[in-house]
């Protein structure tokens, strides 16, 4: 049965909001180590979990999670700086299926370890004080936390685009996905900024998955879902392209949860459905934007 | 644009493996009579199973150099038909077996069809998204499938008209599933050496160059992916008599990427090789697992060590290389 009452789906548009949110942060990251390494990082799920844990661990020290929402996605950037270095730099000569299957190997290490210094029981973190709480808008009651979450995202969202449309690095980045050979002989160092780009992806999956934990509860397989709901969103924006993500995020939001209202059964189906349909017949993406033209 | 190597070749085999091949079956084949209990043939089925549907991938990865992050998808289609048509329409062994072999066959044609001009991230994304669309589908089915409790099957007699074996006891299956694993293993090799394996070695090699020779590059592709899916079909079959137990997770990515990790692990281009490195993951597994509840860590670490600086080439390489 169906509720058909304004307020029920004003909350359920608004649930999906919080979901599509979480996804366009993980899945940012993502694409924008796509588009400048050509890499998709099946650990990117993983580092979501990560910073989850890293996050937990700084509001146990400190108890301020606004210090957490600083340190975790910083620590996971210094992870990925890491992971860059030593398994993705050493295989830029080799075919990029490699290094997928690299990064699924990463994955179970990454989660092992997290089993290994948290064990398997899932914790669970409150909002802060100042975040807790309902709103009231009209006649829906909605919690203040999930509220700050979809500004934070839009507002994180914003400063990337600022960031890459305002400063030198940004406009570097941005030459490095179109052309990187002729930025290579204008001297700059396309490694360092590759190492710089799968830092800045790590952050932004790290950011996402703290955010998530209020909301959810961290476990060491907290990313294995979602890591492919945003593998979704990475093809139907067209893989490379930050509008094209930013609009699917949204849409496949909506989708599943909505959808796992009206059909609890087979929503997720139409998702897969959907990202399998798009990689056939729009490979760029719904809005044309992607880098996958040449199905590589 | 900086040169990009491309996947390891496939190896030929040659006499000396034939021998080692009959060397190899012949000791599988006394597992039962020396082992101390069921424990270590219920170890060797779970090997040359798995290691079928590992073998079945390289087809696809060695020899089309198409990566498919959703081989759990046929391997499932054939548990969940075999299984279900046993637990459900009481078939007897050997229809239920062929019928989990067809439906593979037949998803693996119309996945096909659609997808062998993909290649690269795009071809593992559109496999990984099949399989977890039969995936989401098996676990939220729940009245047929019996979603996340799974689907108890008890192993039928096997009836050929002629003779009807019972095949209840450990050791009987083992010989059937060694039987049969051998079967295949032989048909998938006569096929890769076959005018169609060269011309598939061809098309990995240089796509472009292949289909200026007049090679038809997605005929090609397809027909792998059809054996790679038929051949995983039967591995799910025989793998869900087996343990008399289906459950949705066997269709996981997860399970993906596990036979993903068996495959490169015994090297990209061989039928052996993925045997071995499916052997390693089943010992490492029940070996490391009574010591620590992390034995996932170390064969990551493998795993990853593999891929870093063997590039896919496999243990077998790395043993050569060593004796070198």
């Amino acid at each position: 049965m169906i509720p058909g009452d304004v307020t029920f789906w004003a909350v359920q548009i608004l649930n999906g909001l919080v979901m599509s949110v979480l996804l366009m942060l993980i899945t940012l990251g993502l694409t924008i180590i796509f588009g400048i390494l050509l890499v998709v990082n099946f650990a990117h799920g993983s580092l979501y979990m990560w910073g989850a844990y890293v996050g937990m661990g700084v509001l146990s020290l400190t108890g301020q999670f606004w210090l957490a929402l600083l340190v975790a996605p910083l620590v996971i950037a210094i992870v990925g700086i890491g992971i860059e270095r030593t398994l993705i730099q050493p295989m830029r000569s080799q075919p990029v299926i490699l290094t997928l299957l690299l990064t699924f190997g990463l994955t179970l290490v990454l989660d092992e370890t997290a089993r290994i210094l948290w064990g398997s029981n899932p914790y669970s973190i409150n909002a802060p004080d100042w975040l807790s709480g309902t709103i009231r808008i009209g006649s829906v009651v909605y919690p203040i936390y999930r509220i700050f979450v979809i500004g934070l995202g839009i507002a994180v969202a914003l400063l990337l685009f600022l960031f890459l449309e305002k400063t030198d690095l940004g406009t570097v980045i941005r030459a490095a996905s179109s052309d990187r050979e002729t930025l290579e002989v204008m001297g700059v160092n396309t490694s360092r900024l590759f190492m710089l780009v799968f830092a800045l992806g790590s952050a932004l999956t790290a950011l996402s998955g703290l955010v998530a934990a209020p909301m959810l509860t961290i476990y060491p397989a907290m990313g294995h879902n979602i890591i492919i709901d945003a593998f979704v969103v990475l093809v139907l924006g067209g893989l490379g392209s930050l509008r094209g993500t930013i609009v699917a995020s949204f849409l496949v939001g909506q989708v599943q949860t909505l959808g796992a209202v009206v059909m609890p059964e087979f929503a997720l189906v139409v998702v897969f459905a959907m990202m399998g349909l798009v990689l056939l017949v729009r490979p760029r993406g719904l809005l044309n934007l992607g880098r996958l033209d040449d199905g590589h | 644009m900086m040169a990009i190597e491309s996947l390891p070749a496939a190896t030929r085999v040659r006499l000396r493996d034939g021998w080692l091949l009959v060397g190899v079956v012949a000791t599988l084949a006394l597992v039962p009579l020396i082992s101390p209990s069921r424990f270590y043939v219920n170890l060797a089925v779970e090997v040359v199973l798995l290691g079928l549907w590992a073998a079945s991938l390289n087809v696809l990865i060695g020899f089309t150099g198409l990566v498919s992050f959703g081989h759990a998808a046929f391997f499932g289609l054939g548990v969940y038909t075999t299984g279900l048509l046993i637990a459900k329409l009481g078939l007897s062994m050997a229809p239920a077996l062929l019928a989990g072999v067809a439906v593979a066959a037949v998803a693996a044609l119309l996945v096909g069809i659609v997808i062998v001009r993909l290649s690269g991230i795009a071809f593992a994304l559109v496999t990984l998204a099949f399989s977890m669309m039969v995936f989401t589908t098996v676990w939220r089915w729940s009245k047929l499938t019996g979603g996340d409790d799974g689907l108890t099957v008890s192993r039928p007699p096997l009836d050929l008209g002629f003779v009807r074996l019972d095949l209840q006891g450990a050791a009987q299956f083992y010989y059937l599933a060694l039987v049969l694993v051998l079967c295949a293993y032989l048909a998938l090799s006569r096929f890769l050496a076959s005018p169609v394996g060269a011309a598939l070695q061809a098309v990995r090699q240089n796509a472009v160059r292949a289909e200026s020779i007049g090679i038809d590059v997605h005929r090609h592709r397809l027909l792998a992916f059809v054996v790679a899916g038929a051949t995983a079909g039967l591995a799910g079959s025989l793998y869900v008599l087996f343990r008399g137990f289906a459950a949705p997770d066997l269709l996981h990515w997860s399970a993906s990427g596990q036979v993903l990790l068996m495959t490169i692990l015994g090297g990209i281009g061989t039928l052996y090789g993925p045997f071995l490195g499916a052997a390693v993951f089943v010992v490492l597994q029940e070996v490391l697992s009574t010591y620590t509840q992390y034995w996932m860590l170390p064969l990551g670490i493998i795993f990853i060590l593999a891929v870093r600086f063997m590039h896919g080439r496999g243990l077998l390489d790395l043993l050569r290389a060593m004796r070198r």
